[in-house]
């Protein structure tokens, strides 16, 4: 006996060999179809009739074969492979078909594929910080809320509590602590304003990032007086310094301070701040009695030790907290929160991002009912085909295998279109939003998203196959060969309810669309307080070291008068930041007198925020009681405050504000000093948020080196060249930076908002395509499935126009059950979304009602077609085809 | 009347055509052929049912197939028994021989209790 190789082998070589067995098979076959028929004409038939006889009894040849195959190879591979072969040339024979399945599918695994490169960047993937899970950002809380704070309860951290967290919580390996602030690079080109994040020396060993180039500041340049070194970011070392890598060891000029260049980071460190240019050593005195000279001011980030949770450690440091707390009155009803730096990293956007991940969810559903839909007419039109290839023995299962192969082989298309879709929309995506929104350098479709997307277009395809071949498997072979269509069979009934359910989907997409829309229109249109049309603004930096104190007052002062003065010019004024979206000066406690005298925690506080004289005339803000700052005010250092509507209702109920004298703990000496003027609120902290109660300083009094400048005048883009070289006047050493229209400086900081919406709307719109191209489909066929049924009804005399609104109610009525579904499912869901939105309510009516008319217009314009078409078939000819 | 295939017990038709291919190697349609006529025409073994038949015992490695030429000069494919075929057959028929002596007993016993 020859010796037979391992079955697995005989397996492959027979599979590589396919072609060549299947000539084999078909030789053998023939031979026994010609022995059949000679030994029939032998016994006395005619030729023609033993070759037929002998053809009939072999069955189908090709079924024989096929089996032959499956039995050969394991059923599975080759099987699915024929298919595939099969069913794909049955695609090309009708292309419209396959395109608008294909491009469905591309649309929606696209989309989805988008959203999840998004979610998985900024929510999934490990931060890129080795064990980044062990980082956490770690703030101060107030337990009793009558200290009011930008971000209401957490404040920045005390340096006092920073020091005694890194000595007594011994859960943590580190703690380091980082401000935000800005230099003025001088002497390297043209003066420019550069972001700084001032860090202690445990920064960098903390975050574990080595520098690209040169080393990291060590201990002893993180001390009051020590030299100033400053790490470059690589964007700032390609930009300035051409990527020289001999610019480690160069002394430039920052803030008019010579500081040594040490090191350059490598191209993607960032922390937290997107566009950060220098890191330099912190510097700070870590001798003082920081409890008594200041407040909170800095951040902390720590890194929990290895092998001990973040929980742990929380309860560890709320222990330690809780031991100050008890110990030191500054501390008292204070705690911390230690939040994962990851979720600090994601925050607001998070939320954005669930909803549009849920609503690109919805559109896959959609997309998959649609297309499940047109796979059903398919069959149903394929239903004899089918009848007549179970009749010559296809089994039941090759039937169902084949079509899953179809809808998988669509899907697996649909899916490669729709990653080409997904990088052109995530390029879109990073060419729109403003680079803080997106806290992550680049957005890639790389091999993780690939593989979802691969992942997401497998299952879409089995779950749209899994319908109609389903339903071929349970139709008889005999009642299909038999009806010739003209009852509502199960699939139609099916493919109602999958029209009805898209319609439903459809809705509370709408619906979220619509109320983010209606958002992003209150949001532009709010009131915020003050007048911010034609508002050019800019900010300047004073290098402290060539300004002392009076001087800074003197230059803002001629500053706001050189704006003022240029042609066009209608005002001009300073404050030290912007209104509305620019952080306050701080939040601090004030004592009023003729009231007890509180223990420091107990105290009232306000939000604090610096102006020059004019502020509130220029900026349109009314003056409500007494007066605001003028030039004169500068002769005294302490002229007094000016506090807004908010303080006055909040703190100054029953007296007469005007009569008020009061002492803020913001400087070393802090005298009672009376209200000037009460003024009117300006919202706090954003679009959405409110008025805080808020203590105005003069500049004179609370002098700043970085102060923001107003202009207003009718095209405040054509003052920005007049503007700048008026200050380069006063200092041509300046670095103007971020020169920008008020109304431009909103939109940005609505940019997530209005990205949110433009892509929800986006995806609204699909799903309503989709959904009527789904509406008309299935009228359509229906109309097409009873032409014989309507043209009888036409010959024997029915109106044609009630034959149309026949049609047309079906449609209708689809439309309104979904409609039905869909408003009730939004009311439920939709309440989801009450944090994205602002001056809307998730039930808002008027976006319901326009969602609702929206689509019965779509509904009405999908009905009308199969509805002409049916009133238009002609009686003689329908009847005539069967 | 001829009985068809597929009346038969599951399995015999592999007994079938084992035992046929005992006599020596023979192509698919003589096997079918053989069957009928030694059934005295009760057994139609469909083609159907044979070819897949066949190419099952191949790949289980009970029967192997080569081309070869019939008594009319032509080319077809002929099956032979493999060892392993050969024992088949002979533990196939051992059992039907037993299964049938023993539905015969049971029959047997039945009529004489009648």
């Amino acid at each position: 006996m020859p010796l037979r190789p391992p079955r697995f082998v005989r397996r492959l070589v027979s599979l590589v060999m396919w072609n060549q067995r299947d000539r084999e098979m078909e030789r053998e076959m023939t031979f026994h179809i010609e022995s059949l028929t000679r030994d029939l004409m032998s016994s006395g038939m005619s030729e023609d009739e033993a070759r037929a006889t002998a053809r009939r009894r072999f069955g189908s040849m090709l079924q024989l074969k096929e089996e032959g195959h499956d039995v050969r190879t394991g059923h599975l591979f080759e099987g699915v492979t024929r298919d595939a072969r099969h069913m794909a040339r049955g695609l090309r024979k009708s292309p419209v078909f396959t395109l608008t399945v294909v491009l469905t599918l591309a649309l929606a695994v696209g989309g989805n594929t988008a959203i999840f490169s998004l979610v998985d960047q900024l929510l999934l993937r490990p931060l890129p910080y080795p064990n980044g899970d062990q980082l956490v950002a770690v703030n101060e809380t107030f337990i009793t809320s009558n200290i009011s704070m930008p971000s209401p309860g957490r404040s920045s951290v005390s340096a006092a509590n920073w020091l005694d967290w890194q000595r007594e919580a011994h859960t943590f390996e580190s703690f380091a602590a980082w401000r935000a602030t800005t230099f003025t690079l001088t002497g390297v080109g043209d003066p420019v304003r550069l972001n700084v994040q001032l860090v202690s020396n445990e920064f960098f060993p903390l975050l574990g990032v080595a520098p690209l180039l040169g080393r990291i500041p060590t201990e002893a340049e993180d001390r009051p007086n020590a030299p100033v070194v400053a790490v470059l970011s690589y964007q700032l070392w390609q930009r300035r310094f051409s990527g020289d890598p001999n610019v480690i060891g160069r002394v430039v000029q920052m803030s008019d301070r010579p500081t040594e260049i040490i090191g350059v980071m490598p191209a993607g460190f960032r922390f937290i701040q997107q566009d950060i240019d220098v890191w330099a050593p912190y510097r700070l005195d870590r001798n003082a009695e920081w409890r008594k000279i200041a407040g909170r001011f800095m951040n902390v980030v720590a890194r929990v030790r290895s092998g001990v949770t973040v929980a742990t450690a929380r309860t560890d440091l709320e222990g330690v907290a809780a031991r100050l707390a008890a110990t030191h009155d500054f501390n008292k009803n204070t705690s911390v929160n230690v939040v994962e730096l990851r979720k600090e990293l994601s925050g607001a956007v998070a939320s954005s991002l669930i909803v549009l991940y849920a609503a690109v969810g919805v559109l896959l559903a959609i997309a998959c009912f649609n297309v499940a839909n047109l796979l059903l007419a398919r069959a149903a039109a394929r239903k004899k085909e089918i009848a007549l290839r179970t009749s010559l023995g296809a089994g039941r299962w090759a039937i169902v295998r084949q079509l899953i192969v179809e809808s998988l082989l669509l899907a697996i298309a649909g899916g490669i279109l729709g990653v080409f879709l997904a990088r052109w929309s995530l390029a879109a995506v990073m060419a729109f939003a403003p680079a803080d929104m997106i806290r992550v350098p680049e957005l890639r479709v790389d091999q993780r998203v690939l593989l979802y997307a691969l992942t997401v277009s497998i299952l879409t395809g089995l779950i749209v196959g899994l319908a109609p071949a389903l339903l071929a498997a349970r139709q008889s072979i005999i009642s299909s060969l038999r009806a010739s269509g003209s009852s509502v069979t199960q699939s139609t009934r099916l493919r109602h309810v999958l029209v009805v359910a898209q319609v439903a989907m459809t809705v509370v997409l709408l619906c979220g669309a619509g109320l983010l829309i209606r958002t992003v229109i209150a949001l532009h249109q709010a009131d915020s307080g003050f007048d911010r049309r034609d508002l050019l603004t800019m900010e300047v930096a004073l290098p402290g070291v060539r300004y002392a104190p009076d001087q800074r007052t003197l230059f803002y002062r001629n500053a706001v008068a050189a704006l003022r003065a240029l042609p066009g010019v209608q005002a001009a004024a300073a404050g030290n930041s912007l209104p509305v979206i620019g952080g306050p000066r701080g939040g601090t406690i004030f004592h009023r007198l003729g009231t007890p005298e509180l223990p420091m925690n107990d105290r009232p506080s306000a939000t604090i925020r610096v102006v020059a004289p004019g502020y509130f005339r220029a900026l349109g803000v009314p003056v409500l009681q007494g007066r605001e700052f003028i030039d004169a005010d500068d002769a005294s250092p302490t002229p007094g405050f000016l506090v807004n509507e908010a303080f006055a209702k909040k703190f100054l109920k029953d007296v007469d504000p005007l009569a008020v004298s009061m002492s803020v703990w913001m400087q070393n000496e802090n005298p009672y000093l009376p209200i000037l003027g009460v003024v009117g609120d300006v919202t706090e902290g954003g679009v959405r948020a409110s008025a805080e109660p808020t203590i105005f300083y003069s500049n004179r009094q609370l002098n700043e080196t970085a102060m923001t400048l107003f202009l207003r005048a009718p095209r405040p883009q054509s003052q920005v060249a007049a503007a700048v070289a008026a200050l380069h006047r006063l200092d041509p050493n300046l670095a103007v930076s971020r020169i920008q229209t008020f109304d431009d400086a909103i939109a940005e900081s609505l940019a997530r908002d209005r990205l949110s919406a433009m892509v929800l709307a986006a995806f609204a719109g699909c799903a309503l395509l989709l959904a009527s191209l789904g509406l008309y489909g299935l009228l359509a066929y229906i109309v097409a499935e009873r032409t014989k049924e309507i043209a009888i009804r036409i010959a024997l005399g029915a109106r044609i126009g009630q034959l149309r609104r026949r049609v047309m109610g079906e449609g209708l009525a689809m439309m309104g059950g979904g409609a039905l579904l869909g408003v009730v499912a939004s009311l439920i869901l939709l309440r989801a979304m009450s944090s994205l939105l602002f001056g809307v309510r998730p039930q808002d009516t008027l976006t319901y009602v326009a969602v609702i008319g929206l689509l019965t217009i779509v509904a009405v314009a999908a009905s009308y077609l199969p509805a002409r078409k049916a009133s238009r078939i002609a009686p003689v000819t329908a009847l005539r085809q069967e | 009347m001829a009985v068809r295939q597929n009346d038969l017990l599951q399995g015999t038709l592999d007994l079938l055509v084992l035992r046929s291919l005992l006599a020596g190697p023979n192509h698919g349609y003589a096997i079918t052929t053989r069957i009928h006529q030694f059934s005295q025409e009760v057994l139609k073994v469909e083609e159907g049912s044979l070819y897949p038949a066949l190419y099952r015992m191949e790949e289980q490695g009970l029967i192997e197939s080569e081309w070869s030429t019939t008594e009319n000069n032509r080319r077809a494919r002929f099956y032979k028994l493999t060892r392993k075929g050969r024992h088949a057959a002979q533990a196939e028929l051992d059992s039907w021989l037993r299964l049938s002596k023993a539905i015969t007993q049971v029959l047997r016993a039945i009529e004489q209790e009648g």
